[in-house]
């Protein structure tokens, strides 16, 4: 918790660079590669720390945490406007009843677990969100669907390992029980 | 005998100098004397090695310090072409930017419109929208819902005003949607976001008069972009025979990657 200005911070500075910055240095790497994809790319720092807080082994302070990070994301605009609430809902409960049944001390495993969150959010955005046909969402949206969902388990896995080295003898001790982080801390 | 002979050898070689003293002034010589060649063999080597040397050195202090003048010229130099560089660079964007308001202020829109010219900020974070912020707010008289254009046609619609900021939803946006027609045959349909950098032009009869290369413009009939304003061209026109209706893509006008200003319409009439 005491780390969560600089988080803040972070994300502040994060979504300047992203809005910014990046959409000319994407725009001259189109020039040259990819066309098209880096145009549209976009990272989600906003929802990685989402999942990311949502790992909390206190169910109580990883709520706050999510809590928190919803009124500091105001503004900044990451999110799927209107439906802010129940996706990090959502995305809480998830993780933490995955915790009851998984570990999740490897970068793979959170790159997984990133991947389908962040896919399924994508899917649902189209479908509920645009009212689009499955088939429509796979043809037309699915390619962007899956690769933002691979860069954004890429960049988690690594997200994450900062930040637990960052928070590791604060909110996030890995701990030796199977619904909390079973091994000692090395990584994730 | 000694002191006799020395005397005598002394007065020769005065009398031999006070000789060549007269006989200096009094003709030129036509052979130099023995001495004096002697003394010139023996002593002109000598001056020319130093003279050499002294030359040498003289040249290397000399353009060792006109080096470090030169550097220092040279520094004032790349220094005044440098700035003048940033000056050339500075005028080269004003008259751009000239062009582009010129543009801007040459677009014919209805009358009923004020422009608010705004110049664009960022684009937005967000995965699920495509839309940029703008540097005129509510303070500038910007509400939800009104038209945004460029030099080029449309550019999107405000949806959210803050004091000074607002954003913007690119046409381009999923959720965007506006009516048009096709300039040429005035085949109506309405034009969605949601193709990369492509609009779906929906709606159009089977029968539609449209091809490739068609310009798009705005209809007026949504109540939110003014009428006739450019969109773009047609760059795809599906199959006939199959569906209900015709469906055909439009590649727009305004290039959204290179968004600098933009013009907000103002309605001079309050809308209901």
């Amino acid at each position: 918790m005491k780390n969560f200005l600089s988080y803040a911070l972070m994300l502040y500075i994060f979504a300047i660079f992203q809005t910014v910055i990046f959409p000319d240095f994407f725009f001259v790497i189109s020039q040259i590669i990819a066309k098209d994809f880096f145009l549209t790319l976009t990272i989600d720092l906003y929802y990685l720390m989402i999942i990311y807080f949502s790992f909390n082994r206190s169910f109580l302070k990883g709520l706050t945490s999510v809590i928190m990070l919803y009124f500091i994301e105001e503004g900044l605009g990451f999110s799927w406007i209107g439906v802010q609430i129940p996706i990090f809902l959502t995305t809480f409960l998830v993780i933490q009843v995955l915790k009851v049944h998984f570990v999740f001390h490897t970068r793979r495993a959170v790159g997984v677990v990133v991947f389908i969150l962040i896919f399924v959010e994508n899917i649902s955005h189209y479908r509920l969100g645009l009212d689009q046909d499955f088939p429509i969402i796979f043809i037309q949206y699915g390619f962007s669907a899956l690769s933002s969902s691979l860069i954004h388990a890429w960049v988690g896995g690594y997200l994450f390992e900062i930040l637990t080295a960052f928070d590791a003898k604060t909110l996030y001790r890995f701990e030796t029980q199977r619904t909390l982080f079973p091994l000692p801390i090395r990584s994730l | 005998m000694n002191h006799k002979l020395k005397r005598l050898i002394i007065a020769i070689f005065v009398f031999y100098f006070i000789l060549q003293i007269f006989s200096f002034g009094i003709q030129k010589k036509e052979h130099h004397p023995f001495h004096e060649r002697a003394v010139v063999a023996l002593t002109a080597p000598v001056q020319w090695m130093i003279h050499s040397t002294w030359i040498g050195i003289k040249s290397m202090i000399s353009n060792y310090v006109f080096l470090v003048n030169t550097k220092e010229q040279n520094r004032v130099l790349v220094d005044r072409i440098s700035a003048l560089e940033q000056k050339l660079v500075t005028f080269k964007e004003m008259e751009i930017e000239n062009l582009r308001l010129q543009r801007i202020f040459d677009l014919q829109v209805e009358e009923t419109f004020v422009r608010v010219v705004a110049k664009k900020i960022a684009y937005g974070s967000s995965r699920f929208e495509k839309t940029i912020r703008i540097q005129k707010g509510s303070r500038h008289g910007l509400r939800e819902g009104l038209p945004v254009i460029n030099a080029d046609g449309i550019v999107g619609q405000v949806i959210d005003v803050y004091r000074n900021y607002s954003d913007v939803l690119l046409i381009t946006d999923p959720t965007s949607s506006m009516d048009v027609i096709v300039q040429r045959s005035r085949a109506n349909g309405m034009l969605k976001g949601g193709l990369k950098n492509q609009l779906a032009f929906q709606y159009l009869s089977k029968e539609s008069d449209v091809f490739e290369e068609d310009v798009v413009i705005t209809s007026g009939l949504d109540g939110i972009y003014p009428k006739a304003i450019a969109v773009g061209k047609v760059s795809a026109v599906g199959v006939r025979d199959k569906g209900l209706f015709l469906d055909a893509t439009v590649r727009p006008f305004v290039n959204f990657e290179n968004l600098e200003e933009v013009v907000v319409l103002l309605p001079t009439q309050p809308t209901q």
